[in-house]
């Protein structure tokens, strides 16, 4: 780090006694650069004249991604948060993140298919007030498993090299994978009794992805204020922002505002002197690790409503694209979390709309790439100290 | 006398903490100089700056009349400093021959390709190095039967020899040793110090010695520094030193004399 | 503390390969015999007491092994869908030279190690390996075993694992997108020698162009991300690894206009105003998407062709390739470059301080690293003879990982045990197990069970190649709780010249 911010030091003070000739290059620099990705970026989608179209045929996309792209940016930040609560207390990448938010969705989706029935269209419906209440045990679980993978297969490598850790992490990631596949097993079970019937809502095969059952209306909300109006808002896009919104201003409220929350942020800044001072370092730690799961939980939970399945595997592009976003805004930061989330969210919705679908996960990587190699801080986030 | 390390006006501050306060000193070849001050006083800091781990906020560091500020800390190895580490910093795993060879990286020519086919001039190379790792290490008085042993396993005594022999493999104009006798006993310190004055007769090495214990420092240098709070109080001769009123407080005040 | 009667590596070896012995059972008895005696002969203490050991433990082994083998013929044999084994392994002659060879491996190996002059000690051992290393599929195809496909895999994997060795094991790099460069190889060769291009360059070629191709974008990759923290390489060289294969699936249909006209076209809506540069008639298929590239050049070498179901020439092929590797690795190993490899995973700070230029050498490891990743993966191509984005997802840059965990990072010899028995148990075992598994539930649970949804439930629950997830996943939480070293740790190899 101090070698990287030295190198920039030393550009900078040449660059001020040559000013103009350096600011030519650079911007000659820029539009090649930009010329480049323009010609590479067409087959990633990047096709500007069929862009140009979409945008004229339906300039109201525009408004619809945006909407789309703030509730999945929602999802994002709260996945988002678990990675940077946890990297500013340990300084670890949190690797299994993602697939606590994959077993989040899959206990959502157990929740919600107790209290459902069959519709009319055969399709199962669950009650909007399961669909609140269900975050609950989302949240708990969630909370419990993340605390308890930190119990099991963290702290005891707390003091080793950080990649040992890093390492732990990705096995946990793979375990806890290989459970969202099992679970899938418990569809069968659904045949053996009629007490086991809600369980059928996990399918005959493991892998498949599960199909949440419909609670929340597709009406278009817009409609009953602008009859005819082209753009969608449902009460699914309302209750994940502002699920998103309360959890969020909780969350600040409570690391800001709260004993506990103030004990954690002093764990963060120095564990040692939190340690002199009486805080439990090892509850805090806990606590950390609990309250980002249970946000993961509850992101696992709007995951389902929102886009209708949970797939095992889903933790991994969800976890890639959240740590792009808790970075971006500035790991260790919660607000730049929250920005990050929301950033990437209309980011993959733009990309899903004008770019194409499969190559979204490569313009987020490509988001992440960039922002490393030049701001490393992200957003937010300011130059944190060597602890060399 | 000519002039091999200058500090001038240098002051590092992390954050809040100005934890080096424009020091400024001068040391001539052949030297052995002392730099003491009660912890936290901010000498490791200093030796962090002149060896390239950090970069002073301000201020300049000059080798031979070469501004090495700024550098990064293998540049500034290559350049002739060599140091050592108050809590040691050994390679751990690997074994003890390997680490003083690590201390010649810079001096060794060998590329991927000529490791692979090892030409004659590399094989000698190997040799050479080999060779000379292994007298240093008599030379430390660690003895070359212990070359295969892994570093971790040995003694604390013995790591802090090991560290030396690695500093002194590159064949430095400077080295820095951080606390040399911390952790060691009367008996061995007094070793050690007899040690140093050897290197400097032996091989015309000028040293910059840290200590926290001023006595150790004061048979051995020409030249004392102290810092206290990141400021340079008091400098000269070990005697000068010993009798000023400021060092004396610094110390005493502290509580901090043992 | 009690003297233990067992080390905890033997006790290891015995109850890992017992249990393989177990789930295959037949003619692998002498594979198995032989592979436990030179563990044993290898974990004895290198002098005469240690062979002497090695002669008592080695026996018992050995008679462990074809005890449990000689359980799997009679008896799990006669349970439901069992694999027939050929008639020759039910011989008592072939127990008996399971036995024997069990036991002179682990005193021959325990001697060699033992031997005075340490240098033709070595060569002895060396000898013995190769000698085993040779007969292997001959043995294997006289007796009809169906392990060679797996092992030349595994051996082909293993390749990589010796890659990846340098770049997280010595240099103490996380890699997680390994599978990128084995991508980028595998595809280097379907280009330049398959129907795809219509090229037809040789082979012997291709994998030093395949290599240098993977080197290239490891300098492009690594070269702004690698002075970042650890833990920032990690994630980038995860999220490549997940692009590379996105990249290859979605490159069928490229069409590229020249973007100054195709910006002013778009404003104006005028699409005529778009000059076409590439893909202009039709667009041009790179890649063929998902369905893959098929097939691809196989080597020739003396007049001897390689072909599909013909294992011999290849197995010899990649064993010359992987000894050339651990040749040129522990060279590397043993050079000023190795030490300062491994410095700098002991202590960044003090290596830069004695001269290491960190950033090179941090680079240079990851090129390296590189450069096998995409040597293994032509290998790889050219051996399936099909290249697809499938065959190249996060799950092979973790398996990857989990052979240089488990084996030991660091140590040659550990991260070749550790490759074998990951992919072994991968493409071979596993299913094994599951085969042995599902005939004894059959026996057992599942014949009280009379409903057949229950039996559906529990066949899908019990299904041993559904849980390699989780297997991997435990080996690296496990190794790094309770063995971070590894199985065979560095420390107990001396790289001296
Ligand atoms: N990397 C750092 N970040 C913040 N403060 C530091 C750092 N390194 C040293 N310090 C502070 O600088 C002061 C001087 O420390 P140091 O140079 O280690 O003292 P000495 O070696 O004289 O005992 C101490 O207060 C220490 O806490
Ligand atoms: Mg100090």
């Amino acid at each position: 780090m101090t070698t990287v911010t030295q190198k920039a030091e030393a550009l900078s003070s040449k660059s001020s006694s040559i000013p103009s000739t350096r600011k030519l290059q650079r911007a000659l620099f820029v539009v090649a650069v930009t010329y480049l990705v323009l010609i590479i970026g067409q087959p990633a989608g990047l096709d500007l004249v069929r862009i140009g179209q979409d945008v004229r045929a339906h300039p109201s996309a525009i408004v619809q991604q945006l909407i789309i792209g703030l509730a999945n940016g929602g999802i994002i930040a709260m996945t988002a948060l678990g990675y940077t609560l946890v990297y500013g207390i340990i300084e670890l990448v949190n690797f299994a993140h993602g697939d606590v938010f994959m077993l989040g969705g899959f206990v959502s989706i157990l929740t919600l298919s107790i209290f459902s029935r069959t519709g009319v269209n055969g399709g199962l419906t669950a009650p909007l007030w399961a669909a609140i209440f269900g975050f609950l045990p989302a949240m708990l679980f969630c909370g419990l498993l993340n605390a308890g993978i930190e119990r099991m297969a963290y702290r005891p490598l707390r003091t080793a090299p950080k990649l040992v850790a890093l390492i732990s992490a990705i096995g946990m990631s793979f375990i806890l994978q290989n459970l969202g596949l099992q679970i899938g097993a418990f569809g069968k079970l659904a045949e053996v009794s009629p007490v086991f019937k809600w369980l059928a809502v996990l399918g005959g095969n493991n892998a498949a992805p599960k199909s949440f059952p419909a609670v929340l209306g597709n009406n278009n909300l817009l409609e009953y204020i602008i009859p005819g109006a082209t753009v969608r808002i449902t009460f699914a896009d309302v209750l994940v922002i502002v699920t998103a919104i309360v959890l969020m201003a909780l969350l600040n409220w409570f690391v800001m505002s709260t004993r506990l929350g103030k004990a954690m942020r002093a764990t963060a800044q120095n564990r040692d002197a939190a340690a002199i001072v009486g805080i439990n370092v090892n509850q805090m730690i806990g606590l950390t690790f609990f309250i980002g799961g249970a946000l993961a939980g509850a992101a696992g939970m709007m995951f389902g409503l929102y886009n209708g399945t949970v797939v095992f595997t889903l933790g991994f592009t969800a976890g890639l694209r959240s740590f792009t976003a808790a970075v971006l805004g500035g790991i260790g930061n919660i607000r730049g979390a929250a920005l990050g989330g929301v950033l990437i969210g209309l980011l993959a919705a733009f990309s899903d709309q004008y770019l194409a679908v499969r190559w979204t996960n490569a313009w987020v990587f490509l988001i992440l790439v960039l922002v490393l190699l030049f701001r490393p801080t992200g957003l937010l986030g300011q130059e944190t100290g060597d602890k060399a | 006398m000519t002039k091999l390390l200058e500090v001038k006006n240098v002051s590092k501050i992390f954050g809040g903490l100005i934890a080096v306060n424009a020091v400024d000193f001068t040391i001539e070849k052949g030297m052995i100089a002392g730099l003491i001050g009660p912890n936290g006083a901010g000498k490791t800091t200093l030796f962090n700056n002149i060896t390239g781990v950090y970069t002073p906020t301000r201020g300049q560091i000059l080798i031979d009349s070469q501004l090495i500020s700024g550098l990064q800390p293998h540049e500034i190895q290559q350049r002739g400093i060599s140091r050592t580490f108050q809590n040691i910093r050994l390679f751990g795993q690997m074994s003890v021959l390997e680490n003083v060879l690590v201390g010649m990286h810079s001096r060794l020519k060998g590329t991927i390709l000529e490791a692979f086919f090892r030409p004659p001039r590399v094989r000698q190379e190997e040799k050479e190095a080999a060779e000379k790792a292994l007298d240093l290490l008599d030379y430390v008085g660690l003895g070359r039967q212990i070359a295969h042993q892994t570093a971790r396993n040995l003694p604390y005594g013995s790591q802090r020899r090991l560290e030396i022999a690695r500093a002194l493999a590159s064949d430095p104009k400077l080295l820095l040793l951080d606390e040399p006798t911390a952790g060691m006993n009367p008996v061995e310190t007094a070793d050690l110090t007899d040690f140093i004055s050897r290197l400097r007769r032996d091989r015309g090495l000028t040293v910059l010695l840290i200590e926290h214990d001023m006595r150790v420092v004061m048979g051995i240098s020409d030249r004392v520094t102290v810092l206290d709070h990141g400021e340079k109080i008091a400098e000269g001769t070990p005697t000068e030193v010993q009798n000023d009123p400021k060092v004396i407080e610094a110390y005493l005040g502290k509580g901090a004399v043992h | 503390m009690k003297q233990k009667i067992l080390a905890n590596a033997e006790i290891a070896a015995i109850v890992l390969i017992g249990f393989i012995a177990l789930i295959t059972g037949g003619w692998s008895v002498l594979i198995l015999t032989v592979v436990a005696g030179a563990l044993v002969g290898a974990a004895a203490p290198p002098n005469r007491a240690g062979v002497l050991r090695a002669l008592i433990v080695g026996a018992l082994t050995a008679l462990i092994i074809v005890a449990v083998t000689f359980l799997h013929n009679a008896y799990i044999t006669q349970l439901p869908k069992q694999d027939a084994i050929p008639v020759g392994a039910l011989q008592p002659t072939t127990y008996g030279l399971a036995l024997l060879l069990g036991i002179v491996v682990a005193v021959l190996v325990a001697a060699l190690r033992a031997h005075p002059n340490k240098q033709r000690g070595r060569t002895g051992l060396l000898i013995l390996v190769l000698f085993f290393a040779v007969i292997f599929p001959f043995f294997e195809q006289s007796v009809q075993l169906f392990w060679a496909n797996a092992v030349i895999v595994s051996m082909i994997f293993t390749l990589q694992a010796l890659g990846l060795n340098i770049v997280a094991g010595y240099a103490g790099l996380l890699d997680l997108g390994y599978v990128a460069f084995f991508a980028i190889g595998g595809y280097t060769i379907a280009f330049l020698n398959s129907p795809q291009f219509n090229l037809n360059v040789s082979f012997w070629l291709i994998i030093w162009i395949a290599a240098a191709a993977a080197a290239l974008f490891g300098f492009i990759l690594g070269a702004p991300v690698i002075p970042l923290r650890g833990d920032y390489l990690a994630i980038v060289t995860l999220g490549f690894g997940e692009i590379v294969p996105i990249v290859f699936k979605n490159l069928e249909a490229v069409k590229i206009h020249e973007p100054v006209t195709a910006i002013f076209a778009a404003l104006f809506n005028k699409p005529e105003w778009v000059r076409c540069l590439v893909g202009c008639t039709e667009p041009v298929n790179i890649t063929n998407g998902t369905q893959g590239i098929t097939p691809i050049g196989r080597p020739e070498l003396f007049g001897v062709k390689f072909m599909t179901g013909q294992y011999i020439p290849w197995y010899f092929l990649i064993l010359a390739m992987l000894l050339l590797s651990v040749f040129f690795i522990s060279r590397l190993r043993s050079s000023r470059i190795g030490r300062a490899w491994v410095a700098m995973r002991e202590d960044e700070l003090a290596a830069t301080s004695m001269g290491v230029n960190i950033v090179r050498t941090k680079l240079t490891a990851f090129i390296l690293g590189a450069m096998f990743s995409g040597f293994a993966g032509a290998f790889y191509g050219s051996y399936v003879s099909f290249i697809s984005p499938d065959a190249f997802d996060f799950s092979i840059s973790v398996i990857v990982l989990c052979m240089v965990i488990l084996g030991g990072t660091g140590s040659i010899t550990g991260v070749i045990l550790g490759g074998l028995i990951i992919k072994m148990s991968d493409l071979l075992f596993l299913d094994k197990f599951q085969t042995v598994l599902g005939g004894v539930l059959q026996a057992t649970i599942f014949q009280s069970v009379k409903s057949q949804a229950m039996t559906n439930f529990l066949e899908s629950l019990f299904n041993a190649s559904q849980y390699k997830l989780l297997l991997f996943g435990l080996i690296l939480v496990l190794m790094m709780r309770f063995r971070p070293q590894g199985l065979v740790p560095s420390a107990s190899e001396d790289a001296i010249t």
